[in-house]
């Protein structure tokens, strides 16, 4: 099955995303950028210095001061967001739903691509577990949403999770300000990975983080004698699931909290995704807000 | 802490219904493989030992459940104690000695009658709700009511005044069906009352191993019963005389012959009793009349002479004067008498000459007065005939038929020979020169099917190169012989045996009437069907051998003949309490056999058939007297039935013996009616002890119900409140 499907795409094509804060683009396109060049929208004139080029001298400003003038405009760029896609064991869980939760990442990773893509925007893709797995630059061109697209459909589970580590390694790998769209579960050290994201957002990067979760994570509806199985530690517990329920609902309840807190302390989107709700219409419920 | 119906503790074993229950709930889990181990983990590590300790907990009521409750149903008991005494419900069983010692004056009545009178006292006494049992301890002990009945009005009803008394008493089988009464009785406080003149010939110490293991039965009862011991004694050493025994000069009487009847008496005292007449009736008809005196333990014989002008059962009483335990005064006998012995001898080796067949010394030994023409007559009657005669028409009516040196027999005769020793016949083989002894092992034999009772291994003696031998002398076993255990009746061993014939194989139950020196056996006895064979090993002529020409041969053979006619009949004398078996013509068995009982009762039975035989089996016994049978074809017969006379010595225990047997017995003993209620008024009783388990089972249910409420609100009230909770995005804004 194709990672876009039609119909989702559909849903979304009339959404942008934007970047709220500037962005440094590589191409002209529909977000300010930090860099002041040739554009349209005046943005300040400045003495003339040696080797400025001479034909951004403003001559009339010259005619009414007798001094030269650089004549400086606003330039509105493109957008490079990085894709950061989650690949460890833990996003293999397919719960009673049927959807696994990496593919609902890759789907609506591809989603996001398409969008991007479709407004000009560069996209490039990282996924990660315990560390950097791939590493895919931002591009704008057509041809590229399809290296994209196979580099996700070729993402496999595997492996511990370190979201906090992996997003460290990716941070200076990421020269200019962009948008990091992280796609996890985010299962693991709270603290630790609102530190990696605290460090995304002061290299100055707009970061929106899309929390994936299966139905039976946040349920816990187990019934009958369960021997649940760590897909990341290999750890094994045989439980009565029923007499756990509560307990481990506030828990889940507790680190949720925690990592509400965080994100919003640091003005970072955390949008919970479940995977039995269709990716586009969460998506589009999210973009619609954003927009606003 | 013993139990009523222990059998219910079983039921405890269902306590583990909720083990596997729950083991399995833990091994039919399901595996899922979990991807939020972060979250999991401390929760199973923070909560496993307090869910671990609730499923325990739920565990352990849920196994006490099916255990209490077992327990409850077992109807445990407190044993040794005192709470209740004398007011407590109680089983008893009343273990009463009816042998016929207890005939004897007791004071006022017999000591039956006084033993009747205590427990009609003791019963009285029982609260409502008690249940009790008696059981008669004579012979084969019996219990008076099916069950322990709590109808204990009824009970003393039953235990009728006219009790028939049995020939000896059997403490240790009557404690036995205690036991089993014991084992079906419901009340805590349990007692068995032995009630008994304890004479010592019934409690002697030869029956005391006996009389331990049905104690230690008794002892290994869910609650163990006191046993108190009650000596109905209070005339020691009574005086008493006996008819030991009535023996007869003859197996058969012929009519007309003369038979003498030898009473044996005994003066059981320790004083001289005063003359004392004995007298003889026949048929119910007083024939003679004796008068004896007898000193302290003094033995005499009374010889009456008889004869009997018609053939038949004649039913025989002796009767002694009355003393005080009149049921060893009387003597029953019944006697055959028969016309004649028909006897059909086969002759394998006939002749015209003088003692040249091969039957001519045995037709001289059955018939000596016809064959000297003494004009009296023999009671045996033979017929000759040459072995192709031989058929089925021609055994009929013959009581012995004798094969001598029968080369072999059709297979017609073969058939109708073992039909008629099945039917009830005898039949004597004599070997000879003449014998096929392969046709004889082939199918007379058939490898120990057959008639006879051995193999002819091989011929010895001078006939094979050997040396004679003799029958060897002794002490003879088998009853035809026992006459000549008395050397003036003659002497068999010093007749030469020159040639004989081996015998091997010899049938499980066969029996050798007298050895030879050589060690082979003279001849060998066994039973087939109904009749006996008998296999000689020497033949009936003087070939072999000069027994023939002996003078010993006549009674040797006269004996063989009349104890093989009479032998595999049904003895006339039995003691009470045996069964009759008669076997029946096999014309005359279908049908119904009148049975006339002592009392002048009748009752019509039917004859059964088993394996083709007609049979006749009668088991009530226990009355002493003549029983007449009126067999299907007409045929009369009676049988005596007497009690056996160990009981005549009446030698009671001393008191220390007697204490003794209640110290081994770990019994009390009580003299008489105020001591017993004295002593159950101070005994230690048993009390049930289910109450608390019930309660405490109640207890564990409601528990086990709260329990399971408060952890499944624990487990249920969560997910009502979380139930489908949609994650909130976090904004930025």
């Amino acid at each position: 099955m194709p990672l876009l499907d039609p119909t989702d795409l559909a849903r979304v094509k009339n959404l942008q995303l934007f970047a709220r804060t500037v962005v440094e683009g590589f191409a002209t396109g529909m977000h300010a950028s930090p860099h002041k060049g040739m554009s349209v929208e005046f943005r300040q004139h400045r003495p003339y210095v040696p080797g400025d080029e001479i034909r951004h001298i403003d001559w009339k400003v010259f005619g009414r001061t007798d001094r030269y003038h650089i004549r400086e405009f606003e330039e509105e760029t493109n957008l490079r967001c990085n894709l950061v896609v989650d690949v460890s064991g833990s996003m293999g869980y397919k719960g009673t739903g049927g959807v696994e939760k990496l593919d609902y990442a890759r789907r609506t990773a591809a989603c996001l691509s398409w969008l991007m893509m479709s407004q000009a925007d560069s996209v490039g893709l990282v996924t990660f577990d315990r560390k950097v797995r791939t590493v895919l630059p931002p591009r704008s061109k057509v041809s590229h949403l399809r290296h994209l697209m196979e580099d996700l459909a070729n993402a496999e589970p595997a492996s511990e999770t370190d979201a906090g580590a992996s997003l460290l390694e990716i941070t200076p790998q990421l020269k200019r300000r962009g948008l990091v769209i992280v796609i996890s579960d985010c299962f693991g050290d709270a603290d630790s990975f609102l530190k990696s994201l605290a460090m995304l957002k002061h290299r100055g990067h707009e970061v929106i983080v899309f929390q994936i979760f299966d139905r039976d994570e946040l349920e816990f509806p187990f019934k009958q004698w369960t021997r649940f199985e760590g897909m990341e530690d290999g750890s094994e517990h045989m439980v009565d699931p029923a007499a756990l329920r509560a307990t481990y609902l506030s828990e889940l309840e507790k680190w949720r909290d925690e990592l509400s807190r965080g994100c919003r302390r640091r003005r970072i989107d955390l949008v919970p995704l479940v995977t039995d709700q269709p990716y586009a219409d969460a998506l589009s419920r999210y973009l619609a807000w954003r927009a606003r | 802490m013993p139990f009523l119906a222990p059998i219910l503790l079983f039921g405890a074993a269902a306590f583990t219904i909720p083990l596997i229950i729950h083991l399995l709930n833990r091994r039919r889990f399901r595996t899922v493989p979990w991807a939020a181990t972060h979250l999991l983990s401390p929760v199973i590590r923070k909560n496993n030992r307090r869910l671990t300790l609730e499923q325990l907990l739920l565990l352990l009521v849920r196994i006490a459940i099916p255990v209490l409750l077992a327990l409850c149903l077992a109807r445990p008991v407190l044993t040794d104690t005192k709470i209740f005494g004398r007011e407590a419900k109680s089983s008893k069983v009343f273990l009463v000695d009816n042998s016929y010692s207890m005939q004897a004056p007791n004071g006022d009545g017999s000591r039956l009658d006084q033993v009747r009178r205590f427990v009609s006292e003791v019963i009285g006494e029982m609260r409502d709700g008690s249940d009790a049992s008696i059981v008669f301890a004579g012979d084969d002990p019996f219990v008076l009511t099916d069950d322990p009945t709590s109808d204990l009005v009824g009970l003393m009803d039953d235990f009728r005044p006219e009790t028939r008394f049995a020939s000896v008493a059997d403490p240790a089988a009557a404690l036995l069906a205690a036991v089993g009464e014991m084992e079906s009785m419901t009340n805590v406080a349990r007692e068995v009352v032995v009630l008994s003149d304890f004479q010592a010939r019934d409690w002697s110490a030869k029956s005391a191993a006996a009389r331990r293991e049905a104690l230690e039965m008794l002892e290994a009862l869910p609650v163990k019963p006191a046993v108190t011991l009650v000596p109905f004694r209070a005339t020691q050493g009574v005086e008493n005389l006996s008819i030991e025994s009535v023996e007869t000069s003859r197996l058969v009487v012929g009519v007309g012959q003369p038979l003498v009847l030898r009473v044996n008496v005994r003066n059981h005292g320790r004083s001289a009793r005063p003359v004392t007449d004995v007298r003889l009736e026949i048929d119910g008809e007083l024939v003679g009349a004796m008068r004896i005196r007898l000193e302290p333990e003094q033995a005499a014989q009374v010889l009456f002479n008889a004869k009997f002008d018609s053939a038949g059962d004649h039913a025989i009483r002796v009767e002694l004067g009355h003393d005080g335990v009149p049921a060893d005064n009387t003597w029953f006998a019944s006697v055959p008498v028969w016309d004649e012995v028909p006897v059909l001898l086969v002759d394998g080796d006939p002749s015209f000459r003088p003692l040249a067949s091969e039957t001519d010394f045995l037709r001289l030994a059955l018939r000596p007065f016809s064959s000297a023409s003494t004009g009296l007559r023999d009671l045996i009657v033979t017929e000759t005939m040459e072995s192709n005669r031989l058929n089925a028409r021609a055994t009929e009516n013959v009581r012995v038929l004798i094969l001598a040196n029968v080369r072999d027999l059709r297979e017609d005769q073969v058939k109708a020979v073992e039909r008629f020793v099945a039917d009830g016949g005898s039949l004597i083989v004599f070997p000879g020169d003449r014998t096929d002894f392969n046709f004889h092992d082939q199918r007379l034999h058939r490898g120990g099917e057959g008639l006879l009772p051995a193999r002819w291994e091989s011929l010895a003696g001078e006939i094979a190169g050997g040396g004679p031998t003799r029958i060897r002398g002794g002490r003879f076993e088998h009853p035809a012989m026992y006459l000549f255990n008395d050397e003036r009746n003659g002497d068999v061993s010093k007749a030469a045996v020159r040639s004989w014939a081996r015998l091997a194989d010899l049938a499980d139950d066969a029996g050798s009437i007298a050895a030879l020196q050589s060690g082979d056996p003279l001849g060998v006895e066994s039973r087939f069907g109904e009749g006996r064979v008998l296999q000689m090993a020497i033949p009936a002529d003087a070939d072999w051998g000069n027994l023939p020409t002996r003078p010993e041969f006549v009674p040797m053979m006269q004996r063989l003949v009349v104890h093989l006619a009479t032998n595999s009949r049904m003895p006339r004398s039995i003691e009470v309490g045996k069964p009759v078996s008669l076997a029946l013509s096999r014309e005359a068995g279908a049908g119904l056999v009148e049975v006339r009982y002592p009392s002048g009762r009748t009752a019509e039975l039917e004859a059964r058939e088993e394996a083709g035989q007609f049979r006749f089996d009668f088991t009530d016994t226990a009355e002493p007297g003549h029983y007449g049978f009126k067999l299907p074809g007409g045929e009369r017969r009676w049988i005596a039935v007497n009690h056996a006379r160990e009981e005549s010595d009446m030698a009671l225990l001393t008191d220390e013996q007697l204490a003794r047997l209640a110290d081994e017995s770990d019994a009390s003993m009580v003299a008489d009616l105020a001591a017993y209620r004295e002593l159950d008024k101070n005994r230690r009783v048993g009390v049930e002890f289910w109450k608390p388990f019930l309660a405490a089972l109640l207890g564990l249910m409601i528990l086990e119900v709260m329990l399971q409420r408060w952890l499944s609100r624990r487990k249920l009230k969560p997910e009502k409140r979380r139930s489908a909770p949609e994650p909130q995005p976090a904004m930025a804004r």
